[in-house]
């Protein structure tokens, strides 16, 4: 059994050096560091978040190739965490939501002059947490894979309905909203020839609709005119910012910090495997953990050098792991990863259990480049937290008609299309009103790139059941999983009328008190 | 919040029916397994069932809703001058739709930020004539000689003549 584990062990580096290999081959490495610098960027301006961006650069890539493309695109994914942080402890405005918790004691710790130690232990932590995230990635996901290939059509339809119930109930808000923004992502995926009997779905006779609608565009729209829109209505906040001074923690700060980033590891990565749980979970359970171990708690809000250092560590470590059920399952757990997966669909390469077997080459060099761009990260982090700063003098008067340039680019050159300019305008303005109104747009992306799947595999299910729904119940392996599913979702439900009930008998009781 | 909430219940229910009848148009089940109507069917039943328990939800909730809502807060929908601000961007988006197979990525692109950048973003006139050159003409340069992204290019025979 050791042996086996010491075998496996040594393959997995010999792999990953074979990958190191291939990420400094010149086009590689270039397109790590542009992923990189994008990334950080992307994570320090406002009004665009890491989805819209991938979204955008997808059919930039179709040029490139394939481990180019997703090196880039992941790049900026783990990038816009290590941008975000900035303006959450220089100005008190996260850039994406994981970075809410470290504005709280991070930009208390900028008020009181120490910006610069808190900029530097979230960077150290974030390349720790990182680098963990990837190598867990690295060693675990051969296994994760190697058992996903054991899986038939009504084990993955079931795991895919329970990926999309974890995804509601974990989405912020009322689960009911959750689930409506699930299955009208569901809906949208149906539009277009029915893959099987090449009958037209929903197309009201339009010929563009035959190929379905481009998620890509609605992604873009969604997710970064809905944006821009809802930033636009109010009148635009000058930028004020606090001076960085010196990134260098002093020994105190690393002497506070590093069991909050091993702890912050852990949660981070564990939160990575689930589909549906957010980085902002993992941040947020992180900086209730320490909250909760430290001698003085009292210390927290007002500029707590672990309540940056664990939640930062969390984020990056979950951001990370959250290539597991991407490369091992082909099941994205967030918006951006969904915008992953579909570049990597776009570029002919198709994540699931076969990918180890088919593309080695391209998923080791994929796993690879992420832990050369955590190194990569840090250095343009740490010394050039000025130059990151820098962007931000760009007023988002300007900046906002640029990105509103770009998300028409994104949506025609996805198929060199103007329809698609319609149809990210329309997404962008039913983005903005489903974000006013609370509707998530998590469980609708993750349904509308992986609908298609769970419409494949149901079908397949029952053909190879003769239509018996059977199959449901008399696979162990799926009974298990949609039992959880159901129980995911009733539970908070439950949860609901129980606190009724509770909330009932408390009024009448003081009504009676009352009489 | 719950009025806005409650018509989109109702429009997702509307859906919801909309969809079944589509799906009752389509083949529910083949000799092998389920049809091309089998999927949408469920979901169409799925909206309708959602859409009525966010509107059961919020009949429910009202009585606490308005205990709690004793505190003025931030208005849901934005006043007259953002609602302004959100229709210019969004109708500027679709005339650039429109516009851009006739005359091109450049103009229309060079006519969406001058505007937007005029009349949304109030910058000086010197300001908004560079970045929208920069952003149209050198954007488009950057495009198609490096990233080779065909852009649309002008469909009218002068502006075409013009290399537009």
């Amino acid at each position: 059994m050791a042996i086996g584990a010491g075998v496996i062990a040594m393959d997995t580096l010999t792999l990953l050096f074979h990958g190191t290999q291939a990420v400094f081959q010149p086009l590689n490495f270039l397109f790590l560091i542009l992923g990189c610098v994008l990334g950080q960027a992307i994570g320090v301006l406002p009004g665009i978040g890491s989805a819209a961006a991938i979204a955008l650069l997808i059919p930039v890539t179709l040029n490139l190739s394939p481990t180019a493309s997703v090196i880039m695109l992941a790049g900026i994914f783990y990038g816009t965490n290590y941008g975000g942080t900035i303006t959450s402890v220089l100005m008190n405005t996260p850039g994406e939501s994981a970075s809410v918790v470290t504005a709280i004691d991070g930009y208390q710790m900028a008020k009181k002059g120490r910006g610069g130690p808190a900029l530097g232990i979230a960077a150290i932590g974030s390349f720790i947490g990182g680098t963990v995230g990837t190598l867990g990635l690295a060693f675990g996901a051969q296994w994760f894979s190697d058992t996903a290939l054991k899986i038939g059509a009504s084990e993955y339809f079931a795991l895919m309905i329970f990926a999309v119930a974890l995804v509601t109930v974990l989405a912020t808000g009322s689960p009911v909203k959750a689930l409506l923004m699930g299955v009208l992502g569901l809906l949208i995926g149906t539009i277009g020839i029915d893959p099987d009997l090449g009958i037209p779905r929903f197309t009201f006779g339009q010929i563009k609709l035959y190929d379905g609608i481009n998620f890509i565009a609605i992604v873009i729209g969604f997710f970064g005119l809905g944006e821009i829109l809802v930033n636009i209505e109010r009148k635009v906040q000058d930028t004020i910012y606090t001076q960085v001074g010196s990134v260098l923690p002093n020994k105190q700060d690393l002497r506070d910090s590093a069991a909050p980033i091993a702890r912050g590891t852990l949660i981070g990565f564990v939160l990575g495997i689930i589909p549906g749980a957010t980085s902002a979970i993992a941040s947020f359970l992180s900086y209730g953990v320490e909250v909760n171990r430290a001698k003085d708690p009292s210390r927290f809000g007002k500029g707590a050098i672990e309540g940056v250092a664990g939640p930062e560590t969390a984020n990056n470590s979950f951001v990370n792991a959250n290539f597991i059920p991407l490369f091992t399952l082909g099941i994205p757990g967030t918006a951006s990863i969904a915008m992953i997966m579909s570049g990597m669909m776009s570029n002919g390469i198709v994540p699931g259990p076969f990918l180890f077997r088919d593309n080695p080459d391209f998923v080791w060099t994929v796993i690879a480049s992420m832990l050369i761009g955590q190194v990569i990260l840090l250095v343009f982090n740490l010394p050039m937290v000025r130059i990151w700063v820098l962007l931000l003098k760009i007023p988002y008067s300007i900046l906002f008609v640029l990105i509103l340039e770009f998300t028409l680019i994104g949506a025609y050159a996805v198929s060199y299309d103007t329809f698609n300019m319609y149809v990210m305008t329309i997404s962008g303005f039913f983005g903005y009103l489903f974000k006013k109104m609370d509707f998530p747009a998590t469980p609708f992306v993750l349904t509308l790139v992986i609908g298609p799947l769970i419409e494949k595999n149901l079908r397949k299910s029952l053909e190879i059941s003769s239509g018996e729904f059977a199959i449901f119940y008399q696979r162990p392996m799926t009974l298990i999983l949609l039992l959880g599913a159901a129980f995911t979702i009733i539970w908070p439900v439950f949860k609901w009328l129980k606190m009724r009930l509770k909330n009932q008998k408390e009024s009448s009781r003081s009504r009676n008190g009352g009489a | 919040m719950k009025r806005a909430e409650n018509i989109t219940a109702s429009i997702f229910m509307v859906l919801g029916i909309f969809v079944i009848k589509g799906a009752t148009s389509l083949i529910y089940m083949t000799d092998i397994g389920p049809g091309p109507g089998f999927f949408p069917m469920w979901l169409g039943v799925l909206l309708l069932f959602l859409g009525m328990l966010l509107i059961i939800q919020n009949v429910f909730s009202k009585k606490n809703a308005e205990i709690v809502s004793a505190e003025p807060s931030e208005p849901l929908w934005p006043g007259k001058a953002g609602a302004i601000r959100v229709a210019i961007v969004v109708l500027s988006l679709l005339a650039v739709a429109f516009f851009i197979s006739y005359v091109g990525f450049r103009i229309a692109i060079f006519l969406l930020i001058s505007s937007l950048l005029y009349t949304l973003g109030k910058q000086k006139i010197l300001t908004t004539l560079s970045v929208a050159f920069v952003g149209s003409f050198g954007v488009y340069f950057v495009f198609t000689h490096f990233l080779y992204v065909e852009l649309p290019k002008a469909s009218l025979s002068w502006l075409s003549a013009l290399g537009l």
